[in-house]
């Protein structure tokens, strides 16, 4: 009897043993960050391809304080990974502004401490007061960058060039376009084309745009996200719908190359560093962030980069000519400048998109 | 504690073979048990059919038959150039015969990443092809491969020819020379006896291969990703969509599940098909 | 026109072997090419290998990699070993069962480890990827492990015991040399697959743990960098020499015995 017993136990011991040993090793990471706690450390919860690694090292040269970037691939998987742990494991995030008024909304977010910020004043008016986030409580605009059309000089120089984006959505022409490879901002650019500046979008107005778009992709060369600057460049695509940001990297390679804000408006998007709620590191985080916003700082980034700065100061300074200017972006094109937002349910936005690519 | 420790010497071979099979079940079955779990659950409604129902959609069918094609046509190509090769590798070759097989692992060691990468610099607008075939005056405008069905095609077929041809020619090898001889001997010519006696006997590399090949180009995702500009959804990338970037996941595991179904449907007709060319061989 | 004949199936051939290395001559070439961004020839420079050897994400992921590939093949490894060794009945009829993470699409797998480390909030980094890639070696380890087991005779076992060697004494002695041709094959094949590895990497690393394949990924899909060439080049010629260390050896010991 005895003998049965012991046997039937090691039954259930034998898998456990090997059950617990597979586990521990599974969780093993929750542990290192256990004692990564202790460390005069933050963490940043950030887009690939936001912060220069060589920003970061001389950071922690000057402070000692340790950076430890974490990044995300898609703003569902950053909504995720704060609900599994409601925020802890990382102090300060940087996410686009429309999913600033979520983590909002979900209590993720702790109110900034402005007058713990010395830059405070230099932050460009126009980039603040939005809706995600209207007294500006839980978010400072980091860097942003406006959407419009990259354009081949030479392709057009015997050719009209049509501040428009029909450039970009008529069949007519006999090119081949570059566009992003997010629905959202394709969505925003067709319904601004076809509607002009709209909230929210009726079935009958998504139809349209879906025609319209189906239409498009005869003469789509890619959907692309890192490319845009390639595509002009290599001349595969006279004009490329893309983030200023590629454009100056384009410049970087060749001086052809011209950018549209075209006359029906357009989309800009603001990426904003935001404290976590459950962050107790206050004076390292502020330490950090009066770090990074620093003009020379900044400047760096900008001209590794091409992401614009905030800074009122950075931006009278710099060359912004490819852009027409900042008194222009900002003075009478800034009516026509929209948050990049979502026109319809995340739901509707996937069927387009697998409207769009299934043929 | 003397006990247990007695215990697990007298039952070692229980004790050392748990972690396999522990493996097995805690990766592998658990995790495809709750593919298919989740594809039939909804956190508000419960047991549900309704994720199903969303993929009755002609997107999701054209999608599905793309893939299928895709896989079915990029195995048929491989099997047909793979053939020959093998034939000549293991009939013909004698002396070359180490230095082609050495050859033929090669191109293993470099990551399939690289080799779709590689090709961008042939098949690009400006890339080799259009610069020899520009400077031989075959074309006077520049052939656009790039970004299209036929660069997937093409990548696709030059990264699977290998995993047809191995099992081939591990089948070859073991194939028996001397059976050609005793055909010869009874009277059968050359033709004769490669369709009687070589073709079926090599059937089941054939088929090996095949299965391979169409199983693993069904849910490629780098390829086509990588190959067609983002313009069109293949299985592999729908997938992708729906777990990483959309992260619907009770779709995701529905669409996982019958895309599942539907090459097991597939690899079905085609292991008809191979025995009905068995027999009307024989 | 018979003669001719002669030459069609070697020529095809030819052309078949042409066509598989292709990219890679290409590739090899542009990794000596003097610009970056384009696909058209600017001059020869090796500055590019220089690079590679400064880049420290590079060798962060290469790291990564390397602990990934060694870690899952040891465990592949030591515990096809165990469940050969213990359960050797067993497995003549179950060792099939091991085959099946291979003939499942390799994305269905990965969406399977996906929902499971995040139904039970396991943190996605390397752990998740050993374990996972120890999945598949197992799927070569076993069969292969067991197929060469079978080979033994039972009775050199039983012999040694009877001489009064001790169980572990009679693995260590006479079961493992036996075994390590199939410990070789398998070790190669899960060391490669782990490696090499893309799919399942991309969605069980985790953003913040990097290997090999996903930093190629990441680079390709930014444009022509010849960083990759260059790595890509030093990664073929070291495989080379490692197949041409193996075969060598693998002649030799066939001349011992």
């Amino acid at each position: 009897m005895n003998k049965v017993f012991v046997a039937i136990s090691l039954y259930v011991f034998f898998p456990l043993f090997w059950l617990v040993a597979i586990a521990g090793f599974l969780y093993s990471p929750y542990l290192s960050n256990f004692f990564k706690r202790d460390q005069r450390s933050i963490s940043i919860f950030a887009w690939s391809d936001m912060i220069d690694p060589d920003i970061i090292m001389n950071f922690e040269r000057e402070t000692g304080v340790k950076v430890f970037l974490n990044y995300y691939e898609s703003n569902e998987e950053l909504l995720a990974k704060l609900q599994f742990s409601g925020g802890a494991g990382y102090d300060l995030i940087i996410p686009s502004h429309y999913v600033v008024k979520p983590l909002i909304k979900r209590g993720f977010l702790k109110k900034i401490d402005k007058k713990s910020l010395g830059f405070w004043s230099q932050i460009d008016p126009h980039l603040l007061g939005h809706y995600y986030d209207p007294e500006d409580e839980y978010s400072i605009p980091y860097m942003w960058d406006v959407y419009g059309l990259g354009i081949n000089r030479q392709f057009f120089a015997d050719k009209k060039i049509n501040k428009s984006w029909q450039m970009v959505f008529d069949p007519s022409y006999k090119y081949r376009v570059g566009m992003t490879n997010d629905i959202r901002e394709v969505m925003d650019i067709a319904s601004l084309y076809l509607y002009g500046r709209m909230e929210k979008l009726q079935p009958v107005q998504l139809q349209k745009v879906k025609d319209l778009l189906l239409g498009q992709k005869k003469f789509v060369e890619a959907y692309t996200d890192l490319i845009f600057d390639f595509l002009l460049t290599s001349k595969i695509c006279p004009v490329v719908f893309m983030p200023s940001t590629a454009l100056y990297r384009a410049r970087r390679n060749v001086d052809w190359v011209d950018f549209i804000l075209p006359d029906e408006g357009s989309i800009f998007n603001i990426d904003s560093f935001v404290i976590s709620a459950k962050s107790s590191k206050d004076d390292m985080i502020y330490t950090f962030l009066n770090y990074i916003y620093k003009k020379d700082v900044i400047r760096k980034a900008y001209d590794f980069y091409g992401y614009l700065p905030p800074r009122k100061d950075l931006l009278h300074e710099l060359n912004l000519d490819y852009l027409g200017g900042i008194d222009f972006v900002f003075g009478p094109y800034f009516e026509k400048l929209q948050l990049s937002r979502a026109l319809v349910s995340r739901k509707q936005m996937t069927n387009l998109w697998l409207a769009i690519k299934a043929y | 504690m003397r006990t247990i420790k007695e215990a697990i010497v007298d039952r070692i071979d229980y004790f050392l073979s748990l972690p396999a099979f522990i493996w097995q079940v805690l990766f592998l079955w658990i995790p495809l048990t709750i593919i298919i779990v989740a594809s039939f659950y909804s956190r508000s409604t419960g047991l549900t059919f309704s994720f199903y129902r969303e993929l009755f959609t002609g997107a999701h069918a054209r999608i599905l038959m793309r893939s299928l094609v895709l896989a079915f046509c990029n195995a048929l190509a491989c099997l047909i150039v793979s053939y020959p090769i093998v034939y000549f590798i293991s009939f013909r070759a004698s002396r070359w015969k180490g230095l082609l097989v050495f050859l033929l692992t090669l191109p293993f060691w470099v990551n399939f990443l690289v080799h779709a990468y590689s090709w961008f610099f042939i098949l690009e607008r400006n890339g080799l092809l259009n610069k020899v075939l520009l400077s031989l005056h075959v074309i006077s405008d520049p052939i656009h491969i790039i970004n299209s069905l036929k660069a997937v095609a093409i990548v696709m077929f030059h990264a699977y020819l290998p995993y047809m041809i191995l099992p081939l020619y591990i089948i070859f090898e073991k194939f028996d020379l001397r059976l050609i001889e005793a055909s010869m001997d009874l009277g059968a010519n050359r033709r004769e006896t490669f369709w009687r006696v070589t073709f079926p006997l090599t059937l089941s590399g054939a088929k090996l291969g095949f299965f391979l090949v169409m199983g693993m180009s069904f849910g490629e995702y780098v390829i086509p990703q990588l190959m067609i500009g983002d313009k069109t959804f293949f299985v592999g990338t729908l997938i992708s969509e729906y777990f990483i970037l959309s992260r619907q996941f009770a779709v995701g595991s529905a669409f996982t599940c019958l895309s599942a179904l539907v090459l097991f449907v597939l690899t079905l007709f085609v292991f008809i098909g191979f025995r009905a060319l068995k027999k009307g061989v024989r | 026109m018979r003669r001719l004949r002669r030459f069609v199936l070697p020529s095809f051939v030819g052309a078949a072997y042409l066509f598989l290395y292709l990219p890679i001559i290409v590739l090899v070439i542009f990794s000596f090419n003097n610009a970056q961004g384009t696909y058209n020839w600017h001059g020869f420079t090796t500055k590019w290998y220089v690079a590679l050897f400064h880049s420290e994400e590079i060798l962060m992921v290469l790291k990564n990699s390397l602990i990934v590939a060694f870690c899952s093949t040891f465990l592949s490894l030591v515990l096809g070993v165990m469940v050969v060794y213990a359960f050797k009945e067993l497995l003549d009829r179950l060792a099939g069962l091991f085959y099946i993470p291979i003939l499942v699409p390799e994305i269905v797998l990965s969406v399977g480890f996906l929902y499971l480390f995040s139904f039970f909030n396991i943190p996605l980094g390397l752990p998740t990827l050993i374990v996972a890639h120890t999945l598949l070696g197992l799927a070569f380890s076993v069969p292969l492990i067991h197929a060469r087991f079978s080979e033994m005779d039972s009775n050199v076992i039983e012999a040694s015991m009877d001489l009064g060697a001790s169980g572990w004494q009679t693995f260590v002695r006479i079961v493992l040399p036996f075994l390590t041709p199939s410990l070789l094959s398998a070790g190669l094949l899960s060391w490669i697959i782990s490696f090499d590895d893309f799919l399942i990497s991309f969605f069980c690393a985790g953003s913040s743990s990097q290997t090999l394949p996903l930093y190629i990924y990441a680079m390709i899909r930014s444009g022509v960098s010849p960083v990759i060439n260059a790595l890509s080049t030093i990664m073929l010629v070291l495989s080379c020499l490692l197949v041409l260390i193996y075969s060598s050896i693998k002649f030799q010991s066939k001349d011992i015995v």
